[in-house]
């Protein structure tokens, strides 16, 4: 695993030496991307071939819980939101498409058009699946975004062009078909734009206060106004709508939360184009499943850095190996699970389907729940999940690298880790970097620096519990949910997940610091089986502790702990 | 006489920094040298910079700030070295 502070700054002249075409990697890649469009689209009935399913009968496989209705492979690989296609098969073959051109430009075109073609190729790819309206949202909201932390010297045409998205995003339905208003709203905007630049935001950035409270608005303009719809509704208000654009935009708020603190660290050159600075976010790799591993990719340093660092062919390459890993994952896992489920269930222990949920639902309605159903459950729950979630983010991860980008894994064998903090690091890393970077530090470095077993607790609980429910998991509600104040009380009511891991990761690093590893972990030798141990016992208790992110109607905190504690072996019947 | 002493501090502060580093974040395969480029080849996360803060603090009485984390201080043993021998000088 390379980690955040691996990325260091790469030069031109590197990168063209990186830059070697091999024939054989584009058919490798063009390969696997075929396997995808057979697998996961109807692609098969435009050549004449037997759809998936039809093909593992032919070869005497019959898997119950693989393929769907239309016969392919039913994929968790999927485009959030999209709203221009009939079924989800034909946005994944466009998904699809677009990654393919984006592979082929990155990898064909001269260097300094490689960058911009991922961006133009991002921008397509939005207009086709989601639209005109949501495709100029987005990028209205990155302009704003731009303009604010990259100040130009001649702003004039950008506020311009911001004037016009503005108008196709939010504006154009108003006119009511009246081109007289249409022409009088696209101008109102493009003046309201220019005026409220030029007179108004511009002089707050050449204060360095007012501009340092600016950014910081911009930056969490997501978690303001979700937060502020939320609390009106919670007031009685109606509740809001965020248009297509925006929510796209809020769904990348950590990533930009990075991209300001690279900022603030000096990490970003004073003058970034427009287009460098959208090649951070509008990425090909950001569109399969957008609202899942939205950390993916970071901020500035990391994405730039990290493109074309190394050998060409090498990172494109490890882009195919994780493809092949991620369509095990999307293939097999809910095949896997009901194996799972079935031999749980032969055996006498209720497995509730593998749903920490549902079992949390009998338990309220009265069901009596055993110490090993318990443990079994919210384990085989974790395993469901990361199945799931481990086949989408290795493909986005994948078109990252096939795209030239040095891609660290969001999940990068979990099970290997043998202290919770480890494992955090090895199932979430991408996100577990943005909670270190943004919220972490920034504690670490100015709280308790005489006592440094506090101070790593002080930022583990700053961080792991406070940031992660806030920052990562109220918003990601409200988005998901909608803007209602019901959402951000069930998510607050999960605090108790988010402090037990915090403790958990806190007290792994402290044990760590205390007591130094005088072995490395899976060393094969007579101590092996505490690793064993060490690895079921964490992965159990982060299992175990989801009961209280898992909550079920009705259920209150006290419920949830009784059933915690069942699962400890200690029953308060 | 006085900047052979400093030099030879630096090079006790650098082979301490480096005993750590083996230890902490065992890296079968590579060969730990001053010179070796630890955010390219040895750091897992950055986790292990929080770590080595803490080492770098108690072990030689320094003041880490976040700033100081960039990939200059971070380079190599020796820079790490550099900056905790500027700091105890200071």
């Amino acid at each position: 695993m390379a980690g955040l502070l691996r990325n260091v700054p790469v030069d031109d002249g590197l990168r063209r030496a990186n830059d070697r075409h091999d024939w054989r990697v584009v058919v490798a890649v063009l390969a696997v991307l075929g396997i995808y469009l057979y697998l996961f689209t109807h692609v098969a009935d435009a050549f004449g071939w037997p759809r998936p399913q039809f093909l593992a009968w032919r070869l005497g496989w019959h898997p119950v819980h693989v393929f769907d209705r239309d016969h392919n492979v039913d994929s968790t690989v999927g485009v959030t939101l999209a709203q221009n296609w009939p079924s989800n098969d034909d946005e994944r073959l466009v998904l699809f498409l677009i990654v393919g051109g984006a592979f082929l430009s990155a990898y064909f075109l001269p260097l300094p058009l490689k960058q911009p073609a991922l961006v133009a190729w991002t921008g397509l790819a939005l207009l086709l699946l989601y639209g005109i309206r949501a495709t100029a949202g987005l990028l209205w909201c990155h302009l704003w975004v731009y303009l604010v932390l990259h100040p130009p010297s001649r702003p004039g045409w950008l506020t311009l062009a911001g004037g016009v998205l503005g108008y196709v995003a939010l504006l154009s339905g108003a006119s009511g078909g009246d081109w007289a208003v249409a022409a009088l709203l696209l101008v109102a905007s493009c003046v309201g734009h220019w005026v409220g630049y030029r007179f108004v935001i511009r002089p707050l950035l050449d204060r360095p206060r007012p501009a340092a409270w600016l950014r910081t608005a911009v930056v969490q303009s997501a978690i303001l106004t979700v937060g502020m719809g939320a609390m009106l509704q919670g007031m009685g208000a109606g509740e809001w709508s965020l248009p297509l654009g925006v929510l796209l935009f809020f769904w990348q708020w950590e990533r930009l939360i990075l991209y300001h603190v690279d900022h603030k660290d000096g990490l970003i050159p004073a003058a970034v184009p427009l287009w460098r600075f959208l090649a951070v976010f509008w990425n090909p790799g950001v569109l399969p499943n957008w609202n899942w591993g939205v950390t993916i990719g970071q901020g500035y340093s990391y994405v730039h850095n990290n493109f074309l660092c190394d050998d060409k062919n090498r990172l494109v390459l490890s882009g195919v190996r994780i493809w092949l890993v991620a369509l095990l994952y999307l293939v097999f896992w809910n095949e896997i699970r009901h194996l799972l489920v079935t031999g749980f269930e032969e055996m006498g222990i209720p497995v509730y389907r593998a749903y920490t949920r549902e079992m949390v639902r009998r338990f309220m309605a009265g069901e009596t729940v055993t110490t090993a159903s318990v443990l079994a459950t919210t384990f085989l729950d974790l395993t469901r999940w990361t199945m799931l979630w481990a086949g989408v983010v290795h493909f986005k991860v994948g078109v990252w690298r096939i795209c030239g980008y040095r891609m660290d894994p969001y999940i990068n064998k979990p099970w290997l880790a043998t202290d919770l903090a480890t494992f955090w690091a090895r199932f979430t890393f991408h996100y577990r970097e943005f909670l270190v970077r943004a919220f972490y530090y920034p504690v670490f470095f100015r709280c308790c620096r005489r006592r440094p077993y506090l101070r790593v607790l002080v930022a583990t609980l700053a961080a792991a519990a406070f940031g992660n429910l806030v920052w990562g998991h109220v918003t990601e509600r409200l988005y998901y949910r909608g803007l209602t104040w019901e959402n951000v009380i069930h998510v607050l009511g999960t605090w108790p997940y988010f402090v037990l891991l915090a403790l958990g990761i806190a007290a792994s690093q402290i044990y760590l610091l205390k007591f130094r590893r005088r072995r490395r972990p899976w060393t094969f030798d007579r101590h092996l089986w505490k690793d064993v141990v060490a690895a079921y016992c964490m992965l159990q208790y982060y299992a175990l502790i989801h009961i209280f992110a898992r909550p079920a109607s009705g259920s209150s905190i006290g419920d949830l702990g009784r059933l915690f504690l069942t699962g400890l072996g200690i029953r308060l019947d | 006489m006085a900047s052979k002493e400093i030099d030879m501090d630096k090079g006790e502060i650098a082979e301490q920094i480096r005993t750590f580093l083996e230890t902490e974040f065992p890296n079968p395969g590579v060969r730990l040298t001053d010179t070796t480029l630890l955010l390219e080849e040895w750091f897992v996360d950055s986790m292990a910079i929080v770590e080595t803060v803490l080492f770098l603090e108690k072990r030689f009485g320094v003041r880490i700030g976040r700033r100081d984390i960039n990939g200059v201080h971070f380079r190599t043993v020796a820079t790490l070295a550099e900056l905790v021998s500027e700091r105890r000088d200071g």
